[in-house]
């Protein structure tokens, strides 16, 4: 067990089998993992809770409802939500986040997830 | 006698009157005639009517007719070898070089005496030939004489070379009627002082019209002109007109008398006076229909090409997608797993401590990763159908078979997935004995489609399940409804198309192939699928599969 425990995570993503999954990966590592189905939910939730907010989110691109761009723009739009660390997953390719102002600077991981890859990321993004 | 001289002096230009009309009525005579009955009448009349002893003519070769000489006798016509001693008698005088004014002597080739001759050139330099006039008088010729043969030599070269003339524009005519044939342009000639226009003959085989029907003006042309293009057409012709330019062109449909339209390319030449006012306009219209229309078929077949090229990029792209989020969930738990593994060894723990993410909590992942490559083998097996459709190798499997059976098996498969959902599922069955001859599988693969779909775009709200036979036409009728976002109805028949959904948006997850390998199965079995949806008011989807008889 991670000695960084409690750290709260959000976890952004359509697909119930990664949700699942990655929420199980990142439990098993001592996150507290919050996992939204869409980006607007992540957000009405992020504003419910807005004195216990996460350490990082991680964030799908294709979703229904909000997507990952949508949720973006409306986490920079708010000054209290718009310093939490992002790290974007998604099955396409980086391009889809390349020259994107909103991005700008944002780690981009590529579905299968590696999570050797992702733990680091997320250690480094912590610190 | 004075009054002997002068009746003789009358008498005589009674006569050389009465010649002079008989040889100017010449010309009318020969209007049928070919060149020998021309000149054998000629030579006839001369030798009449100067009462000589020999008249020989000699014409030229002209275009495709051949040189020959013409002798007459006061004895009557001659025979052909007293033809060529006559020829030969006469030679010298036959060139031209030697043309006289006055008459030389020569011997009568057959009889012993002398004859007087004179030659005369027919045409200017003698173009057409000689005649050669000969007589035993001894005044020959006299002033009358050559009066009379200059005008009778007159009359065949003025005949002549009227044919020639004649020749050549019908040789002219021949020719642009050919070339207007071997073209296959309407040609027209447009008058703009009194707007009449001559067409050739190509107007009746292209567009119809019968040059004897009625007159094809100005006004007839344009009226003959698409209204869309009409006005963009006659402004270009009078701009043109106005500039002083010589050369028009435009392409425009003009009306057949069938009623449909011809795509022409029309070009026209403007002719000015010596003014420089636009008089006339000369011009072609060649009949582009066909040419557009391949060349119409060739944009949309490469349109066609260039977008299926596009919707299978997408296709390729929406199904990579598809394919690695079950990939991704399952290559998560596999990982997660193998780190418990390995934190297991290094604990080295007593047995019952190995397990650091409880038994449970594996037998869940372990469950899920079942799921997913569950998920993942639907995935390819929709990719593998779509192989088969495209490759026509889809092939059935026939047995009897219930679709009420099937249909309760399928909605007991999505049963925990719409409790879950909080979807109600109504099943209503009309008739029990829904039976065909069909795939069992395949109408599996249908009933779970439809069902899938009926979840997925349903939003929640109540499916409605319905199984029937129409007993008129033996068939077995499935409908399934819901009360979802529908579908707008340019998009019913897209959606049995392949890469299709409604929502032509990378957010709804699927391959977009269930409905059109649904459609598949369902035409291969002989059957129909129909949908009848508005959209916000859900969707309901109508299979027609022919029932056992």
């Amino acid at each position: 067990m991670s000695n960084m425990s409690m750290k709260k995570i959000f976890l952004i993503d359509d697909d119930e089998g990664i949700r699942d999954a990655l929420t199980s990966c990142l439990a098993y590592e001592g996150y507290t993992v919050v996992a939204c189905v869409n980006g607007q939910e992540a957000l009405s939730s992020l504003k419910q809770n807005i004195t216990e907010l996460p350490s990082l989110i991680i964030l799908d691109l294709m979703m229904p409802v909000m997507d990952g761009y949508e949720f973006r723009e409306a986490q920079l739009a708010d000054n209290r939500l718009c310093q939490i660390p992002v790290i974007v997953t998604s099955a396409g390719n980086k391009d889809e986040i390349t020259n994107i102002n909103i991005f700008k600077g944002i780690y981009y991981m590529r579905k299968p997830i590696d999570l050797d890859d992702l733990f680091k990321i997320i250690e480094k993004h912590l610190d | 006698m004075v009054n002997e001289t002068y009746l003789n002096e009358l008498q005589k230009l009674r006569r050389c009157n009465r010649d002079l009309i008989a040889l100017s009525t010449l010309p009318a005579l020969w209007t049928n005639s070919n060149r020998i009955q021309i000149a054998e009448s000629l030579v006839t009349v001369l030798l009449d009517t100067l009462q000589l002893d020999v008249v020989l003519l000699s014409l030229k070769a002209q275009r495709d007719e051949i040189p020959f000489e013409v002798v007459r006798t006061k004895q009557g016509t001659v025979t052909q070898n007293q033809v060529e001693k006559w020829t030969t008698a006469f030679l010298p005088l036959l060139k031209l070089d030697h043309q006289i004014s006055q008459s030389v002597s020569i011997f009568h080739p057959f009889e012993n005496q002398e004859l007087f001759v004179r030659n005369v050139p027919i045409g200017y330099d003698g173009f057409y030939g000689v005649l050669i006039a000969a007589s035993q008088r001894r005044d020959f010729p006299s002033e009358d004489d050559s009066l009379l043969l200059n005008i009778g030599t007159n009359q065949i070269a003025i005949t002549l070379e009227r044919r020639r003339v004649e020749d050549k524009l019908r040789d002219t005519e021949a020719r642009y009627r050919l070339a207007t044939r071997a073209t296959n342009d309407v040609i027209w000639d447009w008058d703009l002082i009194n707007q009449s226009i001559q067409w050739n003959e190509n107007i009746e085989k292209l567009f119809g019209y019968s040059l004897h029907e009625g007159r094809f003006d100005t006004n007839w042309r344009y009226e003959h002109i698409h209204p869309e293009d009409r006005s963009r057409v006659i402004d270009g012709i009078y701009r043109l007109i106005e500039s002083g330019e010589s050369h028009w062109s435009d392409e425009y449909r003009f009306l057949k008398r069938d009623g449909s339209y011809a795509v022409l390319f029309d070009r026209g030449y403007i002719v000015h006076n010596e003014q420089g006012k636009a008089v006339r306009m000369i011009g072609a219209m060649l009949d582009v229909t066909q040419r557009k229309q391949a060349e119409e078929i060739k944009e949309k077949a490469l349109k066609e090409a260039r977008d299926a090229l596009q919707a299978r990029d997408e296709f390729v792209s929406i199904a990579s997608h598809e394919l690695k989020t079950p990939l991704t969930s399952l290559h998560l738990q596999l990982q997660l797993l193998g780190r418990n593994l390995e934190q297991t060894k290094k604990m080295k723990a007593s047995p019952q401590e190995i397990a650091v993410i409880p038994v449970e909590q594996i037998s869940k992942i372990v469950h899920s990763c079942i799921h997913q490559t569950k998920k993942l083998t639907a995935l390819l097996d929709d990719l593998l159908d779509l192989t088969r459709i495209r490759l026509g190798k889809f092939e059935l499997n026939l047995q009897e078979v219930n679709l009420v059976r099937i249909v309760k098996e399928v909605a007991n498969r999505f049963q925990a997935e719409i409790d879950k959902k909080g979807i109600v599922l109504n099943i209503v069955i009309i008739n029990e004995d829904a039976i065909g001859i069909w795939d069992l599988l395949r109408i599996e693969q249908i009933v779970t489609n439809l069902i899938s779909n009926a979840i997925k775009y349903g939003e929640g709200s109540p499916i409605d399940i319905t199984i029937l036979k129409d007993r008129d036409f033996n068939r077995v009728i499935l409908e399934v409804k819901d009360q979802g976002v529908g579908i707008p109805l340019d998009l019913h028949a897209k959606i049995f198309e392949r890469f299709e959904r409604v929502a032509k948006d990378q957010r709804i997850s699927g391959l977009g192939l269930g409905l059109y390998i649904t459609r598949q199965i369902v035409e291969v079995h002989g059957g129909t699928i129909d949908v009848k949806s508005e959209i916000g008011r859900g969707a309901k989807f109508i299979v027609e599969l022919p029932g056992k008889l």
